[in-house]
């Protein structure tokens, strides 16, 4: 069984890490009885060169690894977690959904309730025109009146 | 209430509401009439209509409004100037019997039409576009023309659709040249490329009189038969109905004018295209000519003289006491933040058998809808669009508010301008200083949508001031009149009649019979209060009439916005909600699922609950 030991420089909920991942080391081991698939544990010998490991693929299926713990008889022991979006990249792109929230695709004019407001409201005042000139621009004055002719 | 445009010649008349009329099956409806470039001619007088009933193409003047703006006034004018939309348009050769063409909706299509007849020959006119190319058919086979409008001195279409403008420039200048030639302007919206090609000349159509009822700002409706002969034709149409097919027959295609063939509303693109009702509705005329209740557009040199006539010698200070002859002839005095223009000059003002003399500074008012001067304060309003945040925050964290000045503020629907726009038009009526304001709203949801009224407001910017007035200050009087001592000396009330007008009462009478001048001011100025309470100022409080002086002239309207904070990257980190259903392969970035069908995933059941967890709390694609 190989182990490509790598460092991972993705966001632990990105999908697709390949891109973020720099190989630190290659090992081949003989898996002993009950080795779980779902939480490996991997002892090998010390190499300094994998201490900085986070991430690792085993046969095929990729894992978050914790900091390796050193053990007696220049042992290292590194505990393994399966990153369950990278395992299962595709299968994950092929599924339809109904989005709450998107960067890509979204509606500006959905409510956001994760939007932070000031308390200071801004105000704007339009004057959409003036009426008139003021007081006194004309005077009226009406009367019953007249001899006519 | 639906709506239908009125063909009429002058037929519609309006005292600060709406025209409401009966259409063809006999429904209320609203009316509305315009000419060829949507304003309801206002020039009409109750002695000019009376002359049309006679006959089809009696010389009734109208008083067109001078369309070339320096050019010769318009003449007398035959037939109906008031245009109809999708109506059926006869033109005649010279015949008795009119070769009948239907203009009619095509994809939104509206036209109108209006009919000058020029009894001088001009050297610069308006020449009718219509090129045999643009002609089409309708379903009929009956051909369509269409034409551009004049009005100014350029031709143009309403751009309703809010298609480009046609080449209008491209007619320059226009010649046109008539001697008692009847021409009917067709108006058009179609985007149609005109040439100066000759132009077949359309001759007068037909008009039609309905009785129009007529409701004040009270809602109180009055029949206007007495200003119209009875109903010849009832062209009048519902603007959502088709044009009657050549038969006669009228049908209803459900079609909407308002609307493009695609359902999308028809869009006002200028404001100074739209509707505008302070030209648009014909007025409440009255007198003219001194005799009997006459209205003047006096200066204060006028009203000194009037007010030193009537006290300072013709009337008896006994005889005033003992009697109500000054209250009965004098009907109110007011001043006005706007300038009006009056109409014929005259040199004489009478009160009661009195001629005081004016030296022609004095103008007869002669009709109750405000005629705009040069320099026309009642201009539509600009029109105000909203361009706030962009997103949800327009309509959900904003506030509008709309100062109308005499009125008062109205809270704005935000929804009904977020995005959107909003316009004021005014009109104010000059015998009594009833401002009435129309507020027009178009949303995002419809931006090329024609304005939704939003609502009328009506209030009154006159000041009214006492001729005469025992005890009464004379302060505001004096600084209007620019005259060294108060005038309020001697007895007399102003007739209530003023502040009836503003009751929609426009007869004069006493405000409190026999009562002292202190009485009766008291009792004008608690309906003038009364009035003005019925508005609340922008910032609280009732207004005091005489504070109106002291009110913002400007109509403002006011958005009140919060201010959300994104800095960025916010949306690349947390994104923007969405409703969207969507393979998540076709997105990219931050991502949050709402909820997605993982049945089809082939992993433990353990870890598919967990991937959809990790989904809906928010993954990077």
């Amino acid at each position: 069984m190989t182990i490509k030991w790598y460092r991972c420089s993705a966001n632990p909920k990105k999908v697709n890490k390949a891109g973020a991942l720099q190989l630190l080391g290659t090992s081949t081991i003989q898996p002993r009885d009950d080795f779980d698939l779902r939480a490996p544990v991997v002892v090998l010998t010390y190499n300094a060169g994998l201490l900085n490991v986070n991430y690792a693929e085993i046969a095929g299926r990729y894992y978050f690894v914790e900091e390796p713990t050193l053990d007696t008889g220049g042992r290292m022991t590194f505990r393994c977690s399966p990153d369950l979006l990278m395992i299962n990249r595709a299968e994950i792109l092929n599924l339809e959904a109904i989005l709450a929230r998107s960067s890509d695709v979204f509606n500006s004019y959905i409510a956001d309730g994760q939007t932070v407001h000031q308390s200071n409201d801004e105000t704007i005042n339009y004057s959409l025109g003036t009426l008139g000139t003021g007081y006194g621009a004309s005077l009226v004055f009406a009367a019953i009146g007249g001899r006519g002719t | 209430m639906k709506r239908v445009y009125l063909f009429s010649d002058a037929a519609c008349t309006q005292q600060y509401g709406q025209f409401v009329t009966q259409d063809w099956n006999g429904e209320e409806a609203l009316v509305t009439a315009e000419d060829s470039y949507g304003n309801i001619r206002a020039d009409a007088q109750s002695e000019e209509i009376s002359g049309i009933e006679d006959t089809v193409y009696s010389t009734a003047n109208v008083g067109l409004e001078d369309i070339w703006g320096s050019g010769p006034e318009l003449a007398s004018v035959a037939g109906s100037t008031i245009p109809f939309p999708l109506g059926e348009v006869e033109e005649l050769h010279g015949t008795d019997q009119p070769t009948t063409h239907y203009l009619y909706c095509e994809g939104g299509v509206r036209l109108s039409y209006q009919y000058y007849h020029f009894s001088d020959t001009h050297t610069t006119g308006v020449l009718l576009k219509c090129p045999e190319y643009l002609t089409g058919y309708d379903e009929h086979g009956v051909p369509v023309y269409t034409a551009a409008h004049i009005y100014g001195d350029t031709m143009g279409p309403r751009a309703w659709m809010g298609y480009a403008n046609p080449l209008l420039n491209a007619i320059q200048p226009m010649t046109f040249s008539d001697d008692n030639t009847n021409v009917r302007l067709i108006m058009c919206e179609a985007p149609i490329t005109f040439t100066k090609t000759t132009a077949p000349t359309f001759e007068v159509t037909h008009q039609a009189f309905m009785p129009v009822l007529v409701a004040d700002y009270n809602g109180t409706l009055t029949t206007l038969n007495s200003f119209f002969p009875s109903a010849l034709t009832i062209n009048v149409l519902n603007y959502d109905e088709y044009i009657p097919d050549p038969e006669g027959d009228q049908t209803s295609t459900g079609s909407n004018v308002y609307q493009d063939g695609q359902g999308n509303g028809l869009g006002v693109s200028d404001p100074a295209e739209h509707i505008d009702l302070a030209t648009r509705n014909t007025a409440f005329a009255w007198g003219g000519s001194g005799v009997g209740l006459t209205y003047y557009k006096v200066t204060p040199g006028d009203l000194r003289k009037i007010v030193s006539e009537v006290w300072g010698g013709i009337f008896n200070m006994s005889s005033l006491i003992n009697t109500d002859t000054i209250r009965n002839c004098i009907i109110g005095a007011f001043a006005l933040p706007i300038g009006i223009t009056g109409d014929t000059a005259t040199s004489t003002v009478w009160v009661g058998n009195v001629p005081v003399n004016c030296n022609d500074t004095a103008y007869f008012i002669t009709s109750s809808r405000l005629v705009a001067g040069t320099t026309n304060p009642l201009e539509p309003a600009e029109r105000f669009t909203e361009d706030g945040w962009g997103d949800f925050n327009d309509f959900m964290h904003s506030t509008a508010t709309l100062y109308l000045p005499f009125y008062g503020s109205v809270n704005i629907d935000i929804h009904t301008i977020a995005r959107g726009s909003l316009s004021v038009e005014i009109v104010i009526d000059q015998y009594n200083g009833n401002i009435g304001y129309w507020v027009y709203t178009t949303s995002m949801q419809a931006p090329n949508a024609e304005p939704i009224l939003y609502g009328c407001y009506t209030g009154n910017c006159a000041i009214e001031f006492p001729i005469s007035g025992f005890g009464y200050s004379g302060n505001l009087l004096q600084k209007i009149l620019n005259t060294g001592s108060a005038v309020s000396d001697g007895v007399g009330q102003i007739g209530s009649g003023v502040v009836g007008i503003a009751s929609g009462n426009i007869a004069g009478g006493a405000s409190s019979a026999g009562g002292g001048a202190m009485s009766a001011l008291s009792a004008i100025r608690s309906q003038i209060v009364d009035v003005f309470t019925k508005s609340v100022a922008n910032r609280g409080g009732i207004v005091d009439p005489m504070s109106a002086c002291i009110s913002p002239y400007d109509v403002t309207l006011q958005i009140r916005r919060a201010r959300p904070l994104r800095p960025d990257p916010t949306r690349q980190i947390e994104g923007i909600p969405s409703a969207t259903k969507i393979h998540l392969r076709d997105l990219s970035g931050y991502v949050k699922v709402k909820e997605c069908n993982i049945n089809t995933m082939t992993c433990t059941a353990d870890e598919k609950m967990e991937i959809l967890r990790m989904l809906k709390e928010g993954v990077y694609l």
